[in-house]
């Protein structure tokens, strides 16, 4: 008898304790007002990082002898792949003429500048090997790079990748401060016209991992490179949890109620950490004008805000389509 | 301005070589080599101030067409599919068969539309001009043209970047294909895209 109650009482025991515990509408608004505050923070600190601006201050001059000013495409002149072996010598920042002229020979690409921020900037291009695509710019597969600000290392960056199908195959990225690490990787496998893409990617500060993001995604391959079939993704944000699973090959993007469509093949909730209580669901809805979608999400009573009510940084990173 | 011309082209290619919204349309090729998509089919193509182009179908698969050219020193390959009645293509769903999206209908009629969803976004194609008579110069021919506007929300990604494009006028005709794109910037800038030869009608 015990046995039988045992064996019936197991199902449903499993059942409660798997099952989503949902917060109330307050406590969701409240959950995703944090979320948003640890993300406005985040890119806030990471905003006034010396480090950053530097490599920002590198990235919008279009005279550094890097790899990436020759990917800019520039009307009247072929698209030309980088060279590094012709780029190697020691570079300095002409304040007048507000260009990056050689000064020296070198064994690396060794660019030294100074900005409002430090007096002494050098970034150096220690390694960099890249494969030619034939309808894209050169992908790098070997790069080595640092960077020293008034005499301090302060940023290192490896990047190792493979390419096949004049596709990323796979990629091993690291950047590294004296505080941060961040981690990216790619691996994408395929077999005829079907494939998977697995995307890891991770931010630590002094050790402690806050932001993990993976994506597993079936996939199609194209002439044109390759689509999604289906995408299940977790994101652990700092105390928070979103989980995702997306079968996107379902998803009509012709249908007459799309938004329909893209709910009912997708489920993406957005929890907190620890007891993972869903403070809410991440769907598409008409947003009252017209024709018009937005994302929504909705709370456990139903009731549904547009993403850009709690979540604006949220809002921002689906607007960009990536 | 080569990444607009780039665009324009990968559009336009997508105009004479793909896909659609699923409909009756998009089934109807009784034989590939009677379309505008029969293999070695070629469109010179030019924009002022740029090198001239030319796109070739490669291949034709019971309509679904693969196509290449060659711009700025890298060859692009595209896929769509043409019909007896349309052409179509899959460049919003990168390269999905089951997701076309129709360019143009020939017996299409002003004030038709399409529309393809991209995330919370559409695409609008619609036919906003038909010839009743030749008004086009194709070359030294006057021609008849259907004009399709596609409007493309700030944002929306064509092969992993996004768009230039705010508007795009594609003229059409029947029996030449591609005739032209008109390609409208966010700053309101226009560049031109044209084909002044042709294979498809011989």
């Amino acid at each position: 008898m015990l046995r039988k109650t045992i064996v019936c009482l197991l199902p449903l025991l499993l059942l409660f304790s798997c099952g989503r515990k949902n917060m109330g509408r307050e406590e969701a608004i409240r959950s995703l007002k944090v979320l948003n505050s640890d993300f406005i923070n985040f890119f806030s600190q990471a905003g006034e990082m010396q480090e950053l601006r530097a490599l920002r201050f590198l990235w919008d001059h279009d005279s550094v002898p890097l790899p990436f000013p020759q990917e800019k495409y520039s009307a009247g002149h072929p698209w030309t792949p980088y060279d590094f072996t012709s780029s190697l010598g020691v570079y300095r920042l002409d304040s007048i003429k507000n260009r990056f002229l050689p000064t020296g020979s070198d064994s690396v690409v060794r660019l030294r500048f100074s900005t409002a921020d430090f007096n002494a900037g050098e970034f150096v291009l220690e390694k960099y090997r890249a494969a030619p695509l034939t309808s894209r710019p050169d992908f790098p597969l070997e790069l080595m790079a640092r960077l020293r600000l008034d005499d301090q290392e302060r940023l290192s960056v490896s990047h190792t990748a493979e390419v096949a199908d004049d596709l990323p195959l796979h990629i091993l990225s690291r950047v590294t401060t004296s505080a941060s690490e961040m981690n990216f990787s790619l691996d994408r496998t395929r077999d005829g016209d079907n494939g998977s893409l697995l995307i890891r990617t991770s931010l630590a500060q002094k050790g402690f991992r806050f932001i993990d993001l993976q994506m597993n995604a079936l996939i199609g391959y194209s002439a044109m490179g390759y689509y999604f079939n289906d995408i299940t993704f977790t994101i652990k944000a700092f105390d928070h949890l979103i989980d995702g699973t997306i079968h996107y090959g379902l998803i009509d993007p012709t249908a007459r109620d799309y938004a329909r469509s893209f709910n009912t093949h997708s489920d993406i909730v957005i929890m907190e950490m620890p007891g993972r209580k869903v403070a809410g669901k991440l769907i598409l809805a008409p947003n009252g004008q017209g024709d018009l979608l937005d994302y929504f999400i909705r709370f456990s009573d139903g009731h549904q805000v547009p993403v850009n009510e709690y979540l604006p940084f949220l809002n921002q990173l689906l607007y960009m389509k990536l | 301005m080569k990444k607009l011309i780039y665009s324009l082209l990968t559009l336009f290619s997508l105009a004479i070589l793909f896909s659609c919204e699923k409909d009756p349309g998009m089934e109807n090729v009784s034989d590939p080599d009677k379309t505008l998509g029969k293999v070695g089919n070629y469109w010179n193509l030019k924009s002022t101030g740029y090198p001239n182009s030319k796109i070739t179908i490669e291949s034709n698969s019971n309509g679904v067409v693969i196509g290449s050219y060659t711009f700025n020193g890298k060859t692009y390959t595209l896929e769509g599919k043409i019909t007896e009645d349309g052409i179509y293509d899959y460049v919003y769903s990168n390269g999905d068969k089951n997701k076309p999206f129709t360019m143009v209908r020939f017996d299409a009629k002003v004030g038709d539309k399409w529309e393809f969803k991209v995330g919370n976004q559409t695409v609008v194609r619609k036919v906003v001009h038909k010839s009743t008579e030749d008004d086009t110069f194709y070359g030294w021919l006057m021609i008849k043209t259907i004009d399709v506007e596609e409007t493309i929300p700030s944002g929306v990604q064509v092969k992993g970047a996004a768009s230039p494009f705010t508007k795009i006028l594609w003229k059409f005709n029947h029996k030449f294909g591609f005739v032209m794109a008109t390609g409208t910037k966010t700053n309101g800038t226009v560049v031109n895209l044209y084909s002044d030869e042709t294979n498809a009608a011989d």
